[in-house]
């Protein structure tokens, strides 16, 4: 029960240490550079040094056995909570799928460059889930297209071109 | 500029090919994401706003606002047909809706929504008209002090209001402006946070943040589903339509009573389309003919009252937006960005030398509700068939788009990884309870903040906090942030002292 609690605690504690940050780095500035840094770094840290404070003592109460209930770290949930499905442990699984193609995709894009790792990533992720070989080549192809067209003809963007192709001399 | 020739300018530039067809694709592309949950208005306009760099101020207009502006027409879509909320605003809608639905009245249902939000939304931007001539010299009377605490109020207030825990909200308002002072400082040019890293001498870029802090955690919504919103079978969506149309027009007055509700909780930053929703759902319990034994089963008017305030609510969260600059929710925190990307600076210039921009967007509000009417009652069935597209399907798609749009923000892969960055902080936020909209907010208003409370001190020196119009500001930020509170205390104290009645 006291993980239980302390989970939420943990993310306090990194805001505590962000707060902490913002006004130790604002010290030795300028007054102009240092007012609200200050001004918005104390509040923040005071605020969120009583949420921690508030957090320990619901997790110590907790622990006596006297106050199961206002444990749930989702009391401050907003316009979109945290669903039933994600806390379990498959649900945890496949979000730390999703980081995962998020960092191949960025690895990808570094090393290959956005027009080929972004189609890739596409037709990859579609091959993992056993989707359609139609499906994948039209989705493949439109994405390349996407990425070529719209971003590059009409954005005019400058996509870098990948680490590898670069190496390559291609 | 006299406000006819700006109304007029106005009209002209969203009229002209360009900002017409951008608003188009603005509705096509808002109305099938909004139809999906879990891909809301806030991700469509965060993947758009890259476009926005390279358009002309009314095209930038037309494909933003319209974006939003629409968002509460088409989420009706999969409350009505299978009980699940398209967002916020759509909750409500699903107590008579899908009852309706399942007595096989799903086309009116879903007609008499789109008539009534259309209808709503002309309300809101009539009244947004009608505040205009209010809010000119109002905005003019004020000074910089009275717009720091306005823009610390804002943050506050969206900080207290977006959920259950005030301090957490409030704590995280103060991170975002935490993170808008990383970059050169413009007065002094000291770095501020910017840990010897030269992409971080700009700062941090909006669209990359807003990219990661709400597409990222809902795209792992959808990988984690697994499974399509829906697989049932669509049924006849077109039969009874008529009726629907003719439900609305003939509940007109309940349209105007509920579009009140709407525009009323639209003024008050902070509060949302959920709240407006349970609102005006309320108000028509109480004041329609024998709705205490019919709304819950299946009442057109419950759907109708629902709708048109979620939609008329967004004239009136508009007013403190355009007038004040503070956005009343995160989606209006995106809008306010995209339009100083653009150049176009909400508060006094927005009502003043850029009077025309104001009128696009009531302009837009009209013609986009109009439209999205039109085009949600004639695509009723190709919008809810994009609740059967597999979360496979999307999550690449949506990906590709995010680090794309990323990307386009400084044309550096930099972005793309302060992007996935800020995906693992909304993910976090988003599984502790943290509320994101505040965050997106102080970092949209932090400069603006920074600004006001700088020349505050200049001008008048501490003394800018006992001025009339501050102490009257910061009564009021008190009275809203303990609020809460108070009233949580009350009702925790109730059960112990309250004598046991029958409920």
């Amino acid at each position: 029960m006291i993980s239980r609690a302390f989970k939420p605690s943990l993310v306090t504690l990194g805001l505590l240490f962000v707060f902490g940050y913002v006004v130790l780095e604002a010290v030795g500035q300028p007054i102009q550079a240092k007012l609200f840094p200050m001004t918005v770094g104390i509040i923040g840290f005071v605020l969120v040094a009583i949420q921690f404070g508030r957090e320990l003592w619901t997790a110590w109460r907790a622990c006596e056995g006297s106050l199961a209930e206002n444990t749930d770290p989702q009391e401050g949930a907003t316009d979109f909570a945290i669903t039933d499905i994600e806390k379990t442990s498959i649900g945890r699984l496949r979000a730390a799928e999703q980081f995962g193609w998020l960092a191949g995709l960025l690895g990808g894009l570094f090393l290959l460059g956005f027009y080929i790792s972004v189609p890739l990533m596409v037709c990859l992720y579609l091959l993992r889930h056993r989707e359609r070989p139609r499906l994948i080549i039209i989705m493949t192809v439109g994405v390349a297209l996407v990425v070529w067209g719209v971003f590059n003809q009409l954005l005019n963007l400058p996509f870098p071109q990948g680490l590898i192709l670069e190496w390559l001399d291609l | 500029m006299s406000m006819l020739d700006a109304a007029w300018a106005g009209l002209v530039g969203i009229l002209h090919w360009k900002a017409f067809l951008l608003m188009i694709v603005g509705i096509v592309i808002s109305s099938t994401l909004v139809a999906m949950p879990g891909v809301g208005s806030k991700t469509a306009i965060a993947l758009l706003l890259p476009f926005a760099f390279v358009l002309e101020k009314f095209e930038a207009v037309a494909l933003i606002v319209s974006i939003w502006a629409v968002s509460n027409t088409a989420n009706s879509i999969t409350a009505i047909m299978f009980s699940v909320p398209g967002g916020g605003g759509s909750q409500a809608t699903i107590m008579d809706g899908y009852p309706m639905a399942q007595r096989g009245e799903a086309a009116r249902a879903l007609a008499a929504a789109f008539t009534a939000s259309a209808l709503g939304g002309v309300f809101g931007a009539l009244v947004l008209l009608a505040a205009i001539p209010v809010m000119r010299p109002l905005v003019l009377l004020l000074g910089a002090p009275e717009f720091f605490i306005l823009v610390m109020m804002g943050v506050a207030m969206v900080g207290s209001l977006s959920g259950n825990a005030p301090l957490k909200g409030i704590a995280v308002g103060a991170l975002g402006l935490a993170i808008s002072m990383m970059g050169i400082h413009s007065l002094t040019g000291v770095p501020r946070y910017t840990f010897d890293s030269i992409y971080l001498y700009d700062g941090i870029g909006l669209v990359p943040l807003t990219i990661g802090l709400f597409a990222i955690p809902e795209l792992i919504f959808l990988a984690t589903r697994a499974q399509s919103i829906s697989n049932v079978s669509l049924g006849n969506l077109s039969e009874g339509r008529r009726q629907g149309i003719k439900d609305a027009f003939e509940n007109w007055w309940l349209i105007i009573r509920s579009s009140v509700v709407g525009v009323w909780v639209g003024i008050i930053p902070g509060l949302g389309s959920s709240v407006a929703d349970w609102f005006a759902y309320g108000h028509a319990m109480q004041t329609c003919k024998g709705a205490r034994e019919t709304f819950g089963k299946g009442d057109v008017r419950g759907v109708i009252a629902v709708d048109a305030a979620t939609n008329a609510k967004e004239g009136g969260a508009l007013i403190p937006t355009l007038a004040f600059g503070i956005p009343g929710s995160s989606t209006l925190a995106l809008i306010f960005g995209g339009l100083l990307i653009v150049g176009i600076k909400p508060g006094r210039e927005i009502l003043t030398t850029q009077l025309d921009v104001t009128f696009s967007i009531i302009w837009l509000l009209i013609i986009a509700s109009v439209i999205t009417t039109v085009f949600c009652l004639l695509f009723t069935r190709q919008l809810a068939m994009a609740t059967m597209l597999r979360p496979s399907i999307l999550v690449p798609v949506i990906l590709a788009m995010a680090v794309l749009g990323s990307f386009a923000n400084s044309n550096r892969i930099d972005d793309v990884v302060v992007m996935m960055g800020f995906g693992i902080v909304g993910y976090v936020l988003r599984a502790g309870g943290w509320p994101r909209p505040p965050l997106l907010l102080g970092v949209v208003l932090g400069p603006l903040a920074e600004n006001f409370l700088w020349t505050s001190l200049q001008v008048y020196g501490i003394g800018f906090l006992v001025r009339p119009g501050v102490l009257i500001l910061i009564t009021i930020l008190v009275i809203i942030v303990a609020y809460p509170y108070l009233m949580r205390r009350r009702t925790a104290s109730k059960p112990r002292h309250a004598p046991k009645e029958d409920v």
